[in-house]
């Protein structure tokens, strides 16, 4: 199965062989390529260069076209200050300085950036569309309201529902013409990405957000495109309501726990996406920290209907070994990864004489039991199992964070992590056996040993 | 007379859009209240590396933007509602509204 098709499956909340992984290049993708941030969002060429320089290096299963949520604003009259790091923010509300809500005019192919970044977007569908899954990112209604009037959103939310709610049917219309866009440029999937609603309550998002919000997702069917409901920040409060908008998918940052949002999504039978730390882990962690998010993040959210990706959009100096180390994890190649990003040459191992040795041996490669999940759960099942046969079975940790294990797991050919080897012949991958069938597979190796 | 309040504006060198975001609107915010009340200090503060978290006084959780009144965190990467924040600078100062 293709990469695209990997992640329409997951979309559409079917189980897959292999969880899809996207990875939110933004203004990263300007690092990647050599220039700055300004450069790289005012260009359709430095578009197109980075968004294929992602694909070659993370080898995702999809991308966003672009990930600046000031392209609309912009359009509308919002003035942008553009920075050499970051992506460019909203530093005037034109409806707080006076212009009426009568005379914004919904932006057409024709203002702001949009022929650039349609332009951008057709060649990178054209590039990429038949491998990978391409995301267009427009900004959610609530987000572009706060981009229009600025922080009175919320009192006016109070003072003056009436208008709150004009604002937000005009928001929708400009969200449905930009979709509309991005779907005639040939994406895949539209993201709609409203990280401000985490701010306000379950029922200020029922009220002001879910009539609009539901809206465009209904536009987005009708075009026969799929769409996913992104959100930044602590919006716990607020997934059953994005839920009840009806998007293919709900995409969360690390403030919310995926279990929870697992939970809520099957409920409504939309598939889910996150939630690997963006700032502790990708941006300041180290590539086995890496490997450590997503592997957690991967062992909650299960192949169906999940689909493994930052919280946001990846920081401009995120180092790039971080993120490839992710997609080691993903494709089951952390050993060749931890291989040509390690030191090993002067590293010495000995592998027991397995068939000979007078116990059954019982190795658990993780990264550590004591901070990754999964891997504290396989161990678990080994000390259980093993206790009952007392001195006839030894088992050892081998965590990958030291050199040695690193080495022992090249030299028994183990590629991915937790992996459970009896006597030297690799029994589990990522799969925490039940105990009494562990227990059977042990009692079988004591037998063949005849101890 | 009212005292001097310091309100301490914290962000990641690289922020992700969404905190990007939250960060401008409360530096708006900050900007206009300061209108109102000249006894209010801003200052903005950049995060290159969380090593450097403890280096704040008053920092402590690692969520961004971060906002501090006279080395208090008050919010972590979530806006504050002007009135709020009004009320808590005004406490600060030793102005106390009269009923």
């Amino acid at each position: 199965m293709n990469s695209k098709q990997l992640v329409i499956d997951a979309l559409l909340n079917k189980e897959v062989e292999r969880i899809p992984w996207i990875p939110f290049v933004g203004c990263h993708a300007a690092k990647l390529i050599g220039v700055s941030a300004e450069e790289y969002f005012k260009d359709s060429t430095n578009i197109v260069n980075g968004i294929t320089k992602a694909y070659e290096e993370y080898r995702p299963d999809g991308l966003p076209a672009l990930f600046d949520l000031q392209v609309e604003a912009e359009a509308m009259g919002c003035t942008l200050k553009y920075a050499e790091m970051n992506p460019p923010s909203v530093v005037t509300h034109p409806l707080e300085e006076g212009v009426k809500l009568s005379e914004l005019k919904v932006p057409s192919e024709e203002d702001g950036r949009f022929p650039i970044v349609l332009e951008a977007t057709r060649k990178i569908c054209k590039k990429l569309g038949d491998k990978i899954a391409i995301y267009g990112l427009i900004t959610g209604p609530f987000t572009m309201a706060l981009h229009l009037l600025g922080t009175d959103i919320f009192y006016k939310m109070m003072d003056d529902p009436e208008y709150t709610h004009e604002l937000l049917k005009f928001c929708e219309k400009v969200c449905i013409s930009t979709a509309r866009m991005y779907i005639d440029a040939g994406v895949d999937v539209i993201a709609v990405v409203d990280p401000m609603t985490s701010q306000i309550s379950p029922s200020c998002f029922s009220e002001f957000v879910s009539p609009y919000a539901t809206s465009i997702f209904n536009y987005i069917r009708s075009r026969a495109k799929l769409s996913s409901f992104f959100v930044c920040g602590n919006a716990k409060k607020n997934i059953e309501e994005m839920c009840k908008c009806k998007p293919n998918n709900v995409s969360i940052d690390e403030n919310i726990p995926l279990e929870y949002v697992k939970k809520i999504c099957q409920k409504y039978g939309v598939s889910f996406g996150g939630n690997i730390k963006l700032t502790v882990t990708m941006l300041f962690g180290t590539p086995t920290d890496n490997i450590k998010d997503a592997e957690n993040c991967m062992s909650i959210g299960g192949k169906k209907g999940f689909i493994l990706s930052p919280g946001c959009d990846i920081p401009f100096d995120t180092p790039s070994e971080n993120i490839k180390a992710i997609t080691s994890y993903v494709h089951g190649e952390v050993s060749k990864f931890l291989e040509s990003n390690s030191t090993l040459g002067d590293v010495k191992v000995e592998i027991p004489d397995y068939k000979n040795e007078k116990q059954v041996i019982i190795d658990v490669v993780t990264l550590d039991s004591e901070s990754c999940a999964p891997c504290q759960y396989m161990v678990e099942a080994v000390k259980n199992s093993a206790a009952k046969f007392g001195s006839k079975v030894r088992w050892a940790e081998h965590k990958i964070k030291e050199k040695e294990s690193v080495v022992f797991m090249l030299k028994m050919g183990v590629k991915n992590i937790p992996t459970l080897l009896i006597d030297g012949k690799i029994k589990y991958i990522s799969t925490i056996p039940e105990e009494s069938q562990l227990e059977k597979d042990i009692e079988s190796a004591v037998e063949k040993k005849n101890i | 007379m009212a005292q001097k309040v310091k309100v301490t504006l914290i962000s990641l060198k690289h922020p992700c859009t969404a905190c990007l975001i939250t960060y401008g609107l409360i530096k708006e915010m900050l900007e206009k209240i300061q209108k109102d009340f000249d006894f209010v200090e801003i200052e903005y503060l950049e995060l290159e590396d969380l090593k450097h978290i403890h280096s704040i006084p008053g920092l402590e959780v690692e969520k961004f933007p971060a906002l501090l009144i006279n080395d208090e965190q008050i919010t972590a990467g979530s806006l504050p509602m002007k009135k709020q924040l009004i009320t808590i600078i005004k406490s600060e100062a030793g102005i106390y509204e009269k009923n």
